[in-house]
């Protein structure tokens, strides 16, 4: 079993990772190979506050989880890296199944 | 009379009053607060710039006035707004300011400020806010300076979506199919009808009751997104306790194009109608708005009777001040004239001095009030920005070109010395880009021209962000 965790863990990672990509480039109308892991959410890759709502709700269809939007911060929002770190943790909470898929 | 002494006139019935005017921009975030809606997610540099949004102030007052800002002005870019012959009114600001609080908030946290703001109580004047929240109701209590505006309380009231959908209801002004909803009963059977609309593939729209325009709204094109709007909502009344809460729902309708109108209402409930401007946009993003607006007189005429419905109702409920109403043009030239209903200085407020000295009367002048989005890694002093626009920066002689209308929106997510970015990761160093918004009225002789100064404008403003100009740090 511990063999195996790191391993899952990076799938998980990989998958959050590509969810979040492919929501922002349907969101901002990016190509995706421009969207790596260090890019900024709102400098970069232009999401604004009249985008990022519809973000949320597509990464929730996704990955079968639902956010407490009062707990997102700001510093969850820096990044494409900073953003899965944190869908990352739902998922573990919510949704175990897919965390240790 | 101008628009300064209109506006004295109309909130205190006198023309010749001194105004402190307080540009506190998006001050629906404060009458959201405790609100139930859609969730709020407010993120990134947005929030410095547009506290920064307080120079407009500027234009809107005129010689014998105060303008309370966040910081003093460029003094090129005052230098500039006079050689256009504008007066420029005195300057108040607090003695250190954060860049992530209102102006309100810094001039409350200043003792030295209040106090000078108390003399000006003495001697008459009085506080103008871009909008009246409990803040600025507390600065003018502090200050010992009267606010020159209804109670916060009667102006969140008359700025909730839900009022403006029941206030243009119930005078039978045309709207697109819709619902209000103040309970979760309410929002249930709204979004029960709402579903039928999509079934029939339809689109509809879910609008926080305090969102700021243009924000707060999530376009639905599909059940199971609305399903999960409407769980997300669920989930936020049942945090905050009870079952109300305030949304709109509508169908989403085609139109041609945006409309803002200003109308004007006096302390007695006199109204006047001030002008309409058109919204433009290019493939779908907002670009600014156009005036005059492309409308016919009976489209215009239709406007200003609405105005004077709306204004008189308003004056009823307790209100008195400028209003902004957002309206459509169908497809067919029909109007949709309420969309929306913003008791409270508008953008278009701060542009009045603006059109009034270089667009009326002057036949054929056409203008785009807009924002240029802005990728630095230095502050642009307006000195640097007028040596790189030159023969595009509006002047008397040319009578065409940008005309600035603020200038701390350039600079106001610059990192202070050694600091990171304000909004970027707080491991960035000195030298982190950062966004600005430089905002203006491009003004030009025909249309084309005016596409023409636009693109110009924008390209040399992009080399600021490539780094091919010398200004590129």
């Amino acid at each position: 079993m511990e063999n195996t965790t790191p391993g899952n863990a990076a799938d998980l990672h990989g998958r959050v990772v590509g969810t979040i990509v492919a929501a922002l480039a349907e969101a901002t109308r990016l190509d995706p190979r421009t969207i790596g892991e260090d890019s900024t959410l709102f400098d970069e890759l232009g999401l604004d506050s009249t985008t990022v709502l519809g973000l949320l709700m597509t990464i929730e269809e996704e990955l079968g989880i639902e956010f407490d939007t009062d707990s997102l911060e700001q510093h969850h929002f820096e990044s494409v890296g900073t953003l899965a770190a944190f869908v990352e943790t739902q998922v573990v909470e919510q949704v175990p199944d897919l965390a240790e898929a | 009379m101008d628009f300064n002494e209109r506006l004295k006139s109309a909130l205190t019935g006198e023309t010749t009053t001194s105004l402190v005017l307080l540009g506190n921009f998006e001050v629906e975030d404060r009458w959201a607060r405790g609100e139930v809606g859609l969730p709020r997610l407010a993120f990134g540099s947005d929030n410095v710039i547009v506290n920064r949004m307080d120079e407009f102030a500027l234009l809107l007052a005129a010689k014998g006035d105060h303008v309370l800002l966040k910081a003093d002005p460029d003094a090129d870019f005052l230098a500039y707004l006079e050689t256009l012959g504008f007066e420029m009114p005195a300057v108040l600001t607090p003695s250190r300011h954060d860049p992530r609080k209102l102006v309100t908030e810094d001039a409350l946290d200043d003792p030295g400020l209040c106090a000078e703001l108390g003399e000006l109580g003495a001697r008459g004047a009085v506080l103008s806010p871009h909008g009246v929240s409990e803040l600025e109701e507390q600065l003018a209590g502090a200050a010992g300076l009267p606010l020159a505006a209804p109670s916060a309380a009667v102006c969140k009231a008359v700025n909730s979506k839900i009022y403006s959908r029941r206030l243009a209801d119930a005078l039978g002004v045309r709207q697109a199919r819709g619902w209000t909803c103040d309970d979760v009963a309410e929002m249930e059977e709204a979004f029960g009808a709402a579903r039928t609309l999509l079934a029939a593939g339809r689109r509809v729209v879910v609008k926080d009751a305090f969102g700021v325009s243009g924000k707060g709204i999530e376009l639905v094109e599909a059940e199971p997104r609305l399903d999960r709007l409407l769980r997300m909502i669920s989930r936020n009344v049942r945090r905050a306790g009870g079952d109300r809460l305030g949304v709109v729902v509508e169908e989403w309708v085609d139109k041609r194009a945006d409309l803002n109108y200003q109308f004007t209402v006096g302390r007695g409930g006199s109204v006047h109608f001030d002008f309409v401007k058109e919204a433009l946009t290019e493939s779908g993003v907002h670009k600014g708005h156009r005036i005059p607006a492309r409308l016919a007189e009976h489209q215009v005429a239709e406007l200003k009777d609405v105005s004077h419905r709306l204004g008189e109702k308003l004056a009823a409920d307790g209100y008195y001040g400028v209003v902004g109403v957002d309206a459509m043009v169908d497809p067919d030239g029909g109007l949709y004239p309420v969309v929306e209903i913003n008791a409270r200085n508008n953008m278009s407020t701060y542009q009045a001095a603006i059109q009034e000295a270089f667009l009326e009367g002057w036949g054929g002048r056409t203008a785009l009030a807009r924002q240029y989005p802005l990728r630095l890694t230095r502050p642009l002093p307006f000195g640097r920005l007028r040596d790189l626009l030159t023969d595009l920066l509006f002047t008397h002689a040319s009578g065409t070109g940008l005309l600035v209308n603020n200038h701390a929106t350039v600079n106001a997510a610059a990192p202070e010395d050694g600091a990171a970015a304000v909004g970027a990761s707080s491991t960035a160093g000195p030298g982190e880009s950062f966004a600005g918004r430089l905002y203006g009225v491009v003004i030009a002789s025909s249309d084309a021209q005016l596409t023409a100064l636009d693109g110009e404008i924008t390209r040399r403003l992009a080399a600021l962000r490539e780094g091919t100009s010398s200004d590129a740090a």
